[in-house]
């Protein structure tokens, strides 16, 4: 970094800086980063800090681990440009009534307008693409904020991330090039009574969850995640369909569009869970953005068509090897105020 | 409109379930692996129930929403609308119980049903249903005597309980009506400048919409033999369009009794830990 004066700056801080942008530029945490998680790694640092309650810090307290360190990891990035699907084999087609053999009706295609421009062929029913630029975009994003806090996890010597909270923020559309944003934080535990390996556990339970499922037999094996972000090209029955003043009738290529993104994303977050070997996973929450894009189709003629983003979120579980017994339930009524 | 019931419903069918749905449905029975998004409490209390979550499973529609005016001057059901409220509805919970009967389930509990409309789509309207699919650990047929899944928006602390006091749910039931509402006449205006009164023609549109909203779902409970509903939401919506036309929705869990004893055990006092404003910053 160069001070605004014009003159040299502090030659050792030029060169710390430049060894963090280089450390960032390859995945990993700033250099100051790095040297405060690995005092708390080593013990060398006396008090801890977490944004555990009281209540989450008793209860972790209780099932034998020791908060050590809030943790964070974030990444701001920027998405490319991908404006044209024109190219692109779609990833499906849309089934119209009674018609149950996908994709019999139309083939992909293309026709020339009047000017010569290579246009998609429109079909009775539409088509679906995946974005494939930006959906690549987000799952990268959020992989380096979770790579990170990761990273400091494992310099901080934690077992597990608690309470993690991913912020994910999008500045601009989500359609042309812009600026995405995903923040991580959470406290990184560690147990007192048994060896957990080198590689810690991110999940998003608060700490009362995260006894429970413990009580009950469960260990978290990592936040999953999934994202496609998904383009439905409307086909020309639909456009009739909807026209103003037109009968109740559902749209299928938007209805179907939507389902087949939700499918992708869910799909994504199973195959993750899969990989870690998970029996399940708990909590999950789907989040789906619909959004329509308005553009000039084939022989000038105006065309609505649908992007739709999903992201997918959950706590990968196991069930342990040894037969827990889950804990009793009571019936209780809550002497607690509720406050609403 | 009058009729505002279930089309007969088959186990089998996969009609609306997309392709890769399909597959991702197989994969997961296949490998016994599950997703829901149940809370840990709620699906630790599932678990507790007897029952193990199966995988998360979803219907929806996008619906174009047809056109009909009432007439300036009369209270009426609009039944164009009401029609294209429970069909898209029904479409999109259809196709979630597809989804379960896929995995093998006995029913649906956590059921969500959601109505979203875009400023882009004039006339549109998404309907989402919502909910983790579930099965009985004991083999013991939990599904409705319609042939179709239980569906039941109870959380997994509410579908606990019923279950430990002896009752089970069948099944969602709703009824819907969009009413439009007369507006008054200027004789009537007049009549009524500067004074206190009640403006019966309103009362009386709100209550004919809600009785027959409230109507209509209670046939529901009764084609499926229920007891009753529990957890009734009745919920009074404008879904674009101009400010005499509602739509009154309700919306419930239909029970049917499992064994005579209806006692849950007395429960104990406790001061919970748990803090409920986990997270919350406040000032910024």
């Amino acid at each position: 970094m160069r001070s605004r004066g014009g003159g040299a700056a502090d030659p050792a801080a030029a060169t710390r800086a430049e060894a963090s942008r280089r450390a960032l530029e390859a995945g990993g945490l700033p250099i100051a980063a790095q040297e405060r998680l690995a005092a708390v790694g080593r013990g060398a640092v006396g008090a801890y800090t977490s944004d555990l309650t009281t209540n989450e810090f008793l209860l972790l307290r209780g099932a034998g681990f020791r908060p050590l360190a809030q943790l964070m990891g974030s990444c701001v990035y920027q998405t490319g440009f991908q404006y044209s699907v024109g190219t692109r084999r779609p990833m499906a087609y849309i089934r119209g009534e009674g018609q149950s053999t996908p994709g019999s009706a139309h083939s992909a295609g293309y026709e020339y307008d009047s000017l010569g421009r290579r246009v998609y062929r429109k079909a009775a029913f539409g088509q679906v693409f995946e974005l494939d630029l930006l959906s690549e975009a987000w799952r990268d994003a959020r992989g380096r904020a979770l790579s990170r806090l990761s990273q400091e996890a494992k310099l901080a010597g934690a077992d597990a991330v608690v309470g993690v909270h991913l912020r994910r923020g999008s500045h601009g559309t989500g359609w042309s090039g812009s600026l995405i944003e995903f923040i991580a934080v959470g406290t990184g535990i560690r147990s007192e009574r048994y060896d957990l390996g080198d590689e810690p556990v991110l999940s998003n339970l608060s700490g009362q969850e995260f006894a429970a499922l413990y009580r009950a037999g469960y260990w978290p094996v990592g936040l999953v995640v999934g994202t496609t972000v998904t383009y439905v090209m409307t086909g020309t029955q639909q456009k009739w369909e909807r026209r103003r003043f037109g009968p109740n009738r559902e749209l299928k290529d938007y209805t179907q569009g939507v389902q087949y993104a939700q499918r992708v994303a869910l799909s994504r977050l199973d195959n993750q869970a899969r990989a870690l070997e998970a029996s399940g996973i708990v909590g999950l929450r789907l989040d789906v953005e619909r959004e329509e894009h308005e553009h000039e189709g084939s022989f000038s003629r105006r065309q609505r068509d649908l992007v739709v983003t999903a992201h997918a979120l959950g706590t990968a579980v196991v069930r342990l090897d040894r037969e827990a017994e889950a804990p009793p339930i009571e019936l209780a009524l809550f002497l607690n105020e509720e406050r609403r | 409109m009058s009729e505002q019931a279930r089309e007969p419903y088959d186990p089998e069918s996969t009609v609306g379930i997309p392709e890769h749905g399909v597959e991702r449905l197989e994969r997961m029975k296949a490998a016994g692996f599950f997703s829901s998004d149940l809370s840990v409490n709620e699906f630790l209390l599932v678990e507790a129930a007897g029952f193990e979550p199966l995988g998360l499973v979803i219907g929806s529609s996008i619906y174009h929403v047809g056109f009909q005016v009432g007439s300036w001057y009369t209270n009426q059901e609009l039944s164009v609308l009401s029609q294209a409220m429970y069909h898209a509805r029904e479409l999109a919970m259809t196709r979630m119980e597809e989804e379960a009967d896929k995995l093998g389930a006995d029913g649906i509990v956590g059921v969500r049903l959601d109505v979203s409309r875009y400023e882009w789509g004039h006339s549109l309207a998404e309907f989402i249903a919502i909910g983790t699919a579930v099965r009985h650990r004991g083999g013991v047929l939990h599904r409705a005597p319609n042939g179709r899944p239980f569906t039941s928006d109870l959380t997994g602390q509410d579908f606990y309980t019923l279950l430990s006091a002896g009752h089970r749910p069948l099944g969602l039931v709703m009824g819907t009506c969009v009413y439009h509402i007369a507006h008054q006449g200027l004789g009537r205006w007049l009549s009524r400048i500067g004074r206190n009164t009640e403006m019966t023609n309103f009362t009386q549109a709100l209550y004919d919409a809600r009785e027959l909203a409230m109507d209509r779902m209670q046939s529901e409970a009764e084609a499926l033999q229920a007891e009753g509903i529990v957890g009734v939401q009745l919920v009074e919506g404008s879904h674009g369009w101009n400010s005499h036309v509602i739509e009154y929705f309700a919306v419930g869990t239909a029970v049917t009794p499992t064994s005579g004893d209806h006692q849950i055990p007395a429960p104990g006092f406790v001061l919970s830990l748990n803090d409920p404003h986990q997270g919350e910053i406040k000032g910024f």
